[in-house]
C-alpha cells in the first residue's frame, strides 16, 4: 500500500503543464541555479540563461554544445570532471557531483557546484541524456580556502614554535598536541586525543589536577628542568608550563601544556659545571702544591739567614765555632735555594700555558723532573714514598708541556689519594707512544676528581689514560704520542 | 706574659731542614728546642717531656698535626699548640677548633715566630730545667731529630 499524498504533491499534480513548467522556472531562479542537458550522441547542451548568466554570457550568442563548457573549465580541474562524469555513466555513482573552476566573461575564476544524473536511455539503456545545475559557490569556496590558509598557517605556526604544545580539556583529556609536544615526550606516533595527560606523562591524577588548578587559578606550573625518562628510556630534561586557555565566551575551557626538550642545554650546562670544577681542581691542586713546595725551602733560608746576623753581630768566642755556624747555614742556604730554582724552572714549564701553544715535542725525563719537583714534598709530608726513574733525554712526546705536566701531577696526587704508600713514576716507549707510568702499592680504587682531571688534560693533547688494577700493572698509563 | 723567659718548645716537621733551621733560630733566641719529624714521635716524646709550647707543621707523614693535637686533647693533655703551616688543605678555623692555640703561616720571619711564642707559650713551666740555648748533650734539645 502506498502512502498518502502530502498537500504538495496533490497541489503539483494538479497544475497543468504550463503552469508546472512556471513554478519550475520560479524554483530555479529562488534556488540560483543553471540548467544544462547534454545530449550525449552529439554532445549538444542546452544551457539555460542562469547557466549563462552565472558565467557572463549571452544566452542567445552562446553556442549549445559541450565545448562551451569545457573550453571555460580551469585546465586543472577538468580531468576530475570527466572522471566523475565517467563514473556516474557506467553507473558506479548515483550521481554526478563535482566542484570546479569556470573562467567568467570578466576573466575572473568562479567556483561552480557542478550536480546532474543521466536523464534518458536509448532501447538498449544506453544513456542519452545527461542533465544538471550549476550553482555559483565562488563565496563558499573563497571562505573555505581562506579556513584552509589559516588553518595551515596555525598549523605551520604551531609546528614551528619553540614549545611543543598540547591543548588540553577541565578533565585534562588532550584535545589537540603538536608533535613537536609529543616528540619531547617520546610520544611521536602515539594516538593523543581524547587520552588524560596523566596517562602519557609521569605524575598522576592527583598531582596533575593541582597544578591545573594552580594554572587556572593564576599560579605557577611548571619546571625549568625535569628530569625524565621518555618511554624508550633516554634521560630527558624538560621545560615546562601549563597555562589556562579561554573560550570565546571567557571562560577557562582547560589548560595548555607547553613543553620544550632542554637536555642540550642543560647538559652543556653540566658540562661547562664539570669543566669549571676540573679547573678548580687543577688550579687547587697547583696552587696548594706549590705552596707547600715552596714554603720549606723559603723557611730555611729565612731563618738561616737571620741566624747568620746574629752570629755575625755576636760571634762565637772561637774562630773554628764561628766558622762551622757559617759553613752550617750557608750550606743550608745552598741546598733550599737549589730546590726552590728547581721548583721554579717546573714552574715555568706550567706558566707555558697549553691553551694558546701549538703542540710540539716535549721532553719525558724533564716532565717528570718538573712534576717531582711540584710534588715530592707535598707526597712525602701525605706519607707516600715517591720514587721517579728517569727515562732516556731522547725520549719526547707530542703535546703541550703545561698540560702535559698538570696531566702527570694529577695522576701522582691520584695516586696518592688512594693511600698508596709506594708511587714510582717511570716512562716506557713503544712504537707509536711515549708511556708515563704511575706504579702504585695498594689496591687501587674508583676514579676520583684527579683521575678524571688527568684524563681530560690528556686528551687535550691528543693521548689517552689507561688504567689498571695495582696488582695487573701501572694503575695509571698516559699514552702519548711519540715524536 | 713569658717576656723574656727561655721556654721549652717542641718543633714537629716532616722536614729536617725546615726542623734545623727553626730550632737554631729558637735555640739562638735563648729557648730550649726538642725536635720530631711527626706527630707520632711527638705524641712519645710528650709522654716523658713537657715543653710550654708545640710548634707543629699540618700535613706529615705517619700522624699529621690535627691528628697529633687530637689525641693529645683526648689525653686531657691541654698544653698550647700552634700550626705553622704553609698549606691550605684544613682551614685555619677548623684547626682552632680542633683545640690549636692559634695558626701561624710558613714561611714565618724571626721577630713573628719569637712573637707567636711570647703570645702563646705556657705562662711558666715548673717541671723544667732553667733552659739551656746550648743544650747540645741531648740530642732532643739540639735540633737533632728524634727517630719516630
Amino acid at each position: 500500500m502506498g502512502q498518502a499524498p502530502t498537500n504538495v504533491q496533490v497541489f503539483l499534480d494538479h497544475l497543468t503543464h504550463d503552469q508546472l513548467i512556471d513554478r519550475l522556472r520560479l524554483a530555479l531562479a529562488g534556488a540560483s541555479l543553471g540548467i544544462w542537458d547534454w545530449d550525449l550522441r552529439d554532445d549538444s547542451v542546452q544551457f539555460d540563461s542562469r547557466w549563462c548568466e552565472m558565467l557572463g554570457l549571452d544566452h542567445t550568442q552562446t553556442p549549445m554544445e559541450l565545448r562551451t563548457w569545457s573550453s571555460r573549465v580551469h585546465p586543472e580541474d577538468i580531468s576530475a570532471c570527466y572522471d566523475d562524469i565517467r563514473a556516474h555513466i557506467e553507473g558506479r555513482t548515483e550521481v554526478y557531483e563535482n566542484i570546479h573552476r569556470m573562467r567568467h566573461a570578466n576573466g575572473e575564476w568562479v567556483w561552480i557546484l557542478d550536480r546532474g544524473r543521466i536523464s534518458g536511455r536509448d532501447d538498449l539503456g544506453r544513456p542519452i541524456r545527461f542533465t544538471g545545475t550549476h550553482f555559483d559557490v565562488t563565496a563558499t569556496e573563497r571562505a573555505r580556502l581562506v579556513l584552509a590558509q589559516q588553518e595551515r598557517l596555525l598549523q605551520d605556526l604551531v609546528t614551528n614554535l619553540p614549545w611543543g604544545v598540547a591543548m588540553v580539556d577541565r578533565q585534562l583529556q588532550v584535545l589537540s598536541a603538536s608533535p613537536r609536544w609529543a616528540h619531547a615526550h617520546g610520544l611521536a606516533g602515539v594516538p593523543l586525543h581524547g587520552r588524560s595527560i596523566e596517562q602519557l606523562l609521569p605524575g598522576g591524577p592527583a598531582l596533575w589536577s593541582r597544578r591545573l588548578h594552580a594554572a587556572v587559578a593564576g599560579g605557577r606550573a611548571g619546571a625549568d628542568a625535569e628530569e625524565l625518562s621518555d618511554r624508550s628510556g633516554r634521560r630527558r630534561f624538560l621545560r615546562w608550563e601549563l597555562v589556562p586557555w579561554l573560550t570565546p565566551e571567557g571562560e577557562v575551557g582547560g589548560a595548555l601544556h607547553l613543553s620544550e626538550d632542554v637536555s642540550d642545554q642543560v647538559q652543556a650546562r653540566q658540562a661547562a659545571h664539570q669543566e669549571r670544577e676540573l679547573r678548580h681542581t687543577a688550579l687547587h691542586l697547583l696552587t696548594g702544591g706549590l705552596a707547600h713546595e715552596l714554603n720549606s725551602p723559603l723557611q730555611v733560608v729565612l731563618s738561616e739567614v737571620e741566624v747568620l746576623e746574629q752570629v755575625l753581630a755576636a760571634p762565637p768566642e772561637t774562630a773554628e765555632a764561628l766558622s762551622r755556624g757559617l759553613r752550617e747555614g750557608l750550606r743550608a742556604i745552598g741546598a733550599s735555594t737549589g730546590r726552590a730554582a728547581v721548583i721554579t724552572q717546573a714552574l715555568r714549564t706550567l706558566s707555558q700555558d697549553s691553551e694558546g701553544q701549538p703542540q710540539g715535542p716535549v721532553g719525558v725525563a724533564r716532565l717528570l723532573r718538573d712534576a717531582e719537583a711540584l710534588s715530592r714534598s707535598r707526597l712525602e709530608s701525605g706519607g707516600a714514598r715517591l720514587r721517579v726513574d728517569q727515562p732516556p733525554d731522547a725520549l719526547h712526546a707530542v703535546g703541550r708541556p703545561a698540560g702535559l705536566l698538570q696531566a702527570v701531577l694529577a695522576l701522582l696526587h691520584a695516586a696518592h689519594n688512594q693511600r698508596c704508600e709506594d708511587i714510582t713514576l717511570r716512562a716506557e716507549s713503544t712504537a707509536d707512544h711515549a708511556c708515563i707510568e704511575v706504579h702504585t702499592s695498594g689496591p687501587g680504587g674508583p676514579p676520583c676528581a684527579y683521575a678524571r682531571l688527568a684524563a681530560d688534560l690528556v686528551e687535550r693533547e691528543g693521548g689517552a689514560l689507561r688504567r689498571l688494577p695495582p696488582s695487573q700493572g701501572p694503575q695509571f698509563t698516559l699514552e702519548l704520542r711519540r715524536t | 706574659m713569658t717576656g723574656d723567659r727561655p721556654l721549652h718548645i717542641l718543633l714537629v716537621d716532616d722536614e729536617p731542614m725546615v726542623l734545623r733551621a727553626l730550632a737554631r733560630l729558637l735555640q739562638r733566641a735563648g729557648h730550649t728546642v726538642l725536635t720530631a719529624p711527626d706527630g707520632e714521635a711527638a705524641a712519645r716524646l710528650l709522654e716523658v717531656e713537657d715543653p710550654d709550647l708545640v710548634l707543629c707543621d699540618v700535613r706529615m707523614p705517619v700522624l699529621d698535626g690535627p691528628g697529633l693535637l687530637r689525641r693529645l686533647r683526648a689525653r686531657g693533655d691541654g698544653r698550647p699548640l700552634v700550626f705553622l703551616t704553609g698549606y691550605a688543605d684544613t682551614p685555619d678555623a677548623q684547626l682552632v677548633e680542633l683545640g690549636a692555640q692559634a695558626v701561624a703561616s710558613k714561611p714565618i720571619t724571626r721577630d713573628d715566630l719569637l712573637a707567636v711564642i711570647a703570645r702563646w707559650a705556657r705562662p711558666s713551666s715548673p717541671s723544667l730545667p732553667a733552659a739551656d740555648a746550648h743544650a747540645d748533650a741531648d740530642p732532643r734539645r739540639a735540633g737533632g731529630t728524634l727517630a719516630p
